[in-house]
């Protein structure tokens, strides 16, 4: 297993070519990106399993661009009050499949889009965005994926959710589903609101005040749900709960 | 321990007890039987203060002390426990996680890790649950046996002193009924004071947990209270309170 980290302390990055950071991965890696410094990446996967996990913050108009040619794709992006970040996927083979994870928390106007084009048959892919505003903060999820003829028995899934802790009424999910292929499993779900109160009374009946649940179920939504490993879980879940309170 | 006062709870704008009263000393366990609808889970959820359940006259005593105005945290740190009759699923909030956490608030102060891990895997042994579980997230693809271990498995860790059994029978199957039980009774061998109210419709548990009252619930109120022969004829004879109640006590009160 190969371990590439990028960030400003390393240099093992496969290609930079025009800002853009082009990693072509053949063979089982983990990479995590941090510190801001690109604005778009291609990951070219070939017969491999990629885990990525991305922490941004504060980082603007990122572009993710996607190419699976049989493999597995795990992508994991935790951002602070990023905005207008863009993921594009291609399935290009068929047995090719993508995890994406969008774990948002914002205070400003964000947007993240996600395009997932499943161009050979046999591909899946799984949408998870999840997101809490605070304060001025407000969220668009546009979540496109298509799939077009003869991509046959695909699996597309997409679930989106906002946990609203500030007035805000402008969070928006915007789930599409472009199927044009008859032997296809597709589906979609969306939530827009506040934390379930049955969750709340189940976590404060074993002693837990409203603080201390809030803080457990903000990180079961944002961190609880990745593919990464426990160690990184628990350094997020320290700089998460400095961020929402 | 607990004293019910006179207890009115509404739901939805509808009385469903009706100027309630029992009193569970410490040591005792106590059983509710009654048919859907009369208020058995209601009364656990009041006492537990489940915003849904508005309290309208009435008091309820926790060692002398009113909690009527205490959040359900504050109740659940005093040592009263509910082991819900549909314990939820909460995805991405592990097990171990909570339970940290839970822990370390009733205790006031962060526990360490390796106590932690020792008191869970005691827990877990006694249970027979997989070691996985405790690390997945709550009752997350949990079967219903699964579900109402884990409720037992906090129970165990929090330690409380009074503790409510939602239908815990329920939907549990005959050697995960008698796993459950004999961490009752290994729980309250342990904790000798520790007091119990049981909701239950048949008398499975009762079996192995031996009641020391059980009362019949209709309408809000407790119409009888007997001992264990009491759920005994109820499961032969259904909740055909008056000749049920009429064979058993022969004419006398409802005791509450």
């Amino acid at each position: 297993m190969n371990r590439i980290l990028i960030g400003s302390d390393n240099d093992k990055i496969s290609v930079i070519k025009d800002n853009t950071v082009i990693i072509n991965i053949n063979s089982d890696t983990n990479i995590l990106i941090k510190d801001n410094l690109f604005n778009r990446y291609t990951f070219n996967v070939s017969n491999a399993n990629l885990n990525v996990l991305i922490i941004s913050d504060n980082m603007d108009d990122v572009v993710y661009d996607i190419n699976v040619n049989k493999g597995n794709l795990f992508f994991n992006n935790i951002a602070y009050n990023s905005k207008n970040v863009m993921l594009n996927a291609n399935l290009d083979a068929k047995d090719s499949n993508i995890v994406v994870h969008n774990c948002v928390i914002t205070s400003k106007k964000v947007k993240y889009t996600v395009n997932i084009n499943h161009n050979k048959m046999l591909t899946n892919s799984n949408v998870y965005n999840n997101g809490v505003t605070k304060e001025e903060g407000s969220i668009l999820f546009d979540v496109y994926s298509y799939v077009p003829n003869k991509s046959k028995n695909c699996n597309v899934n997409q679930n989106s959710k906002i946990i609203t802790l500030n007035d805000t009424n402008e969070n928006r999910i915007n789930p599409v589903l472009l199927i044009d292929e008859f032997e296809c499993n597709a589906k979609h779900a969306a939530f827009i609101g506040n934390f379930n109160k049955d969750e709340l009374f189940y976590l404060m009946s074993r002693g837990l005040n409203k603080k201390e649940s809030m803080n457990l179920l903000i990180n079961g939504l944002l961190i609880g749900t990745l593919d990464i490993c426990f160690n990184e879980k628990e350094l997020l879940k320290k700089k998460l709960n400095n961020e929402w309170r | 321990m607990l004293e019910i006062k006179d207890l009115t709870v509404k739901v939805e704008n509808k009385i469903v007890l009706d100027k309630f009263n029992l009193v569970i000393n410490d040591g005792e366990v106590h059983v509710i039987m009654g048919p859907n609808g009369v208020g058995k889970s209601t009364l656990t959820k009041a006492i537990m203060n489940e915003p849904n359940y508005k309290i309208v006259s009435g008091d309820i005593l926790f060692n002398k002390k009113s909690i009527l105005k205490l959040t359900t945290d504050q109740r659940a740190k005093l040592g009263i426990f509910l082991a819900m009759q549909n314990p939820l699923e909460i995805d991405g909030v592990t097990n171990a996680d909570f339970l940290r956490t839970a822990l370390s608030s009733k205790e006031n102060k962060n526990i360490n890790l390796y106590s932690f891990i020792k008191k869970i895997d005691e827990a877990k042994i006694d249970l027979k649950m997989p070691d996985e579980m405790v690390h997945r997230s709550i009752n997350k693809g949990f079967s219903g046996g699964e579900k109402k271990k884990n409720e037992i498995l906090q129970m165990k860790i929090l330690e409380p002193s009074f503790i409510m059994l939602d239908e815990i029978d329920s939907g549990v199957d005959v050697d995960s009924l008698k796993i459950v039980a004999d961490n009752i009774n290994m729980y309250r061998k342990k904790h000798i004071q520790s007091s119990y109210l049981i909701i239950t419709h048949y008398t499975h548990l009762l079996k192995y947990v031996k009641p020391d009252f059980v009362h019949v619930v209709k309408e809000g109120k407790i119409v009888k209270t007997g001992d264990y022969t009491l759920a005994k004829e109820i499961e032969t004879k259904g909740f055909n309170f008056e000749k049920v109640v009429s064979n058993v006590f022969n004419g006398s009160d409802a005791s509450e």
